[in-house]
């Protein structure tokens, strides 16, 4: 028997055990992440939910994983959250799948996930055409928005612990607020 | 010193040594490779001469070895080791880089760079547009040719022992001669 050895695309997604882990497919390599722990968790949550307010106001939808997000076919990711703009929510299709760039992506990190996230799936989203890249560190704890400028992205800086967003102009949060009591 | 935990890009290439090693940067991250063994060298020289050949004498554009810094995007820079360019897009080929994509990319395999060459960089061409990837497998003795579909590649492996392209058509390679003798 002969292997081949070729570049996985989301075809083979579905060849993957339903075990709760997260299955990413990255210029056609495969990524499993196990499930994240707590803190990770209360931190999506919090973050969903300043989303969820953006989308209640008419702009758009959030999503929290897991999301199929095809941003080409050798490259599916799950994101922890997403953001599409209300005049292009037809790319998330009903078969499950968002084709194409989401406006915002963000991720969380943990220490398994940290290198790749910053790296990898950041060179990934700005090739992709994501506009906004969000990476909330819940140890540090920190969270950077990134916007994307001439194929790169380039951090939006937090005045006085507010952070804004680009393509959220009305959304800005408070930092510390955002970290309080997350290890409890 | 602190750890490096953003996208790598060109810029960063810059600051490598220039040993003779080949330095690329794919999906933000750096790959070095040592310089290639002997028998890799020999088939690309065979592939260069024959793909030379037929282009210089038909004249659909150019053909180069490496090095070439092949800009694919702003985190994906590759150092291939053959690279064909139409002629209408020889502008994009100024000084020492080369700002998209070529038309034909070849790739000759060695032991450490076989996963990279037929997974990642295989996944990054394709989504680059390069119409034509060329896999040569001097321990196998094989010859890959990539057509791009959608967005995807379809390999077209050899009949019998005689591989063609589609990008350029006519330009046929004859697989027992390009791997005579390499023991």
């Amino acid at each position: 028997m002969s292997i081949v050895i070729r570049p996985l695309t989301y075809n083979d997604l579905s060849q993957m055990p339903d075990d709760g882990k997260r299955y990413e497919i990255i210029g056609g390599e495969l990524f499993v992440t196990p499930s994240p722990i707590k803190k990770h968790q209360k931190l999506s949550g919090r973050l969903y939910q300043l989303l969820s307010d953006q989308a209640q106001a008419g702009h758009g939808e959030a999503y929290f994983a897991p999301v199929d997000v095809r941003l080409a076919p050798y490259d599916i990711v799950q994101p922890d959250l997403l953001f599409i703009l209300r005049d292009r929510l037809d790319i998330y299709l009903p078969s499950g799948v968002v084709e194409g760039p989401p406006d915002i992506v963000v991720e969380i990190l943990s220490p398994s996930t940290r290198g790749i996230d910053q790296i990898r799936k950041a060179a990934l989203y700005a090739r992709g055409g994501v506009h906004e890249y969000w990476i909330a560190d819940p140890d540090a704890p920190s969270l950077t928005v990134y916007t994307l400028r001439d194929g790169l992205y380039e951090a939006v800086p937090a005045q006085d612990r507010r952070q804004p967003s680009v393509v959220l102009p009305d959304l800005t949060f408070d930092l510390d607020a955002l970290f309080a009591g997350l290890e409890n | 010193m602190s750890l490096i935990t953003r996208p790598l890009i060109y810029d960063d290439l810059l600051q490598m040594p220039d040993d003779g090693k080949r330095y690329e940067i794919i999906g933000g991250e750096l790959y070095v490779a040592a310089a290639p063994i002997r028998k890799h060298q020999r088939v690309s020289y065979r592939l260069i001469q024959q793909i030379g050949g037929f282009v210089d004498e038909l004249g659909p554009g150019e053909v180069y070895f490496a090095p070439v810094d092949v800009r694919l995007g702003s985190t994906d820079i590759v150092q291939p080791d053959i690279i064909f360019i139409r002629n209408d897009r020889l502008h994009l080929y100024q000084g020492s880089v080369m700002d998209g994509s070529p038309d034909l990319i070849v790739e000759i395999l060695s032991p450490s760079t076989r996963s990279l060459d037929l997974v990642r960089k295989a996944a990054l061409y394709a989504n680059a547009g390069v119409r034509e990837y060329w896999v040569a497998d001097p321990d196998a003795l094989t010859l890959t040719i990539n057509v791009l579909g959608e967005g995807m590649y379809d390999p077209i492996a050899a009949t019998t022992r005689t591989a063609h392209s589609v990008l350029l058509p006519g330009l046929t390679i004859d697989l027992d001669t390009l791997f005579a003798g390499l023991e």
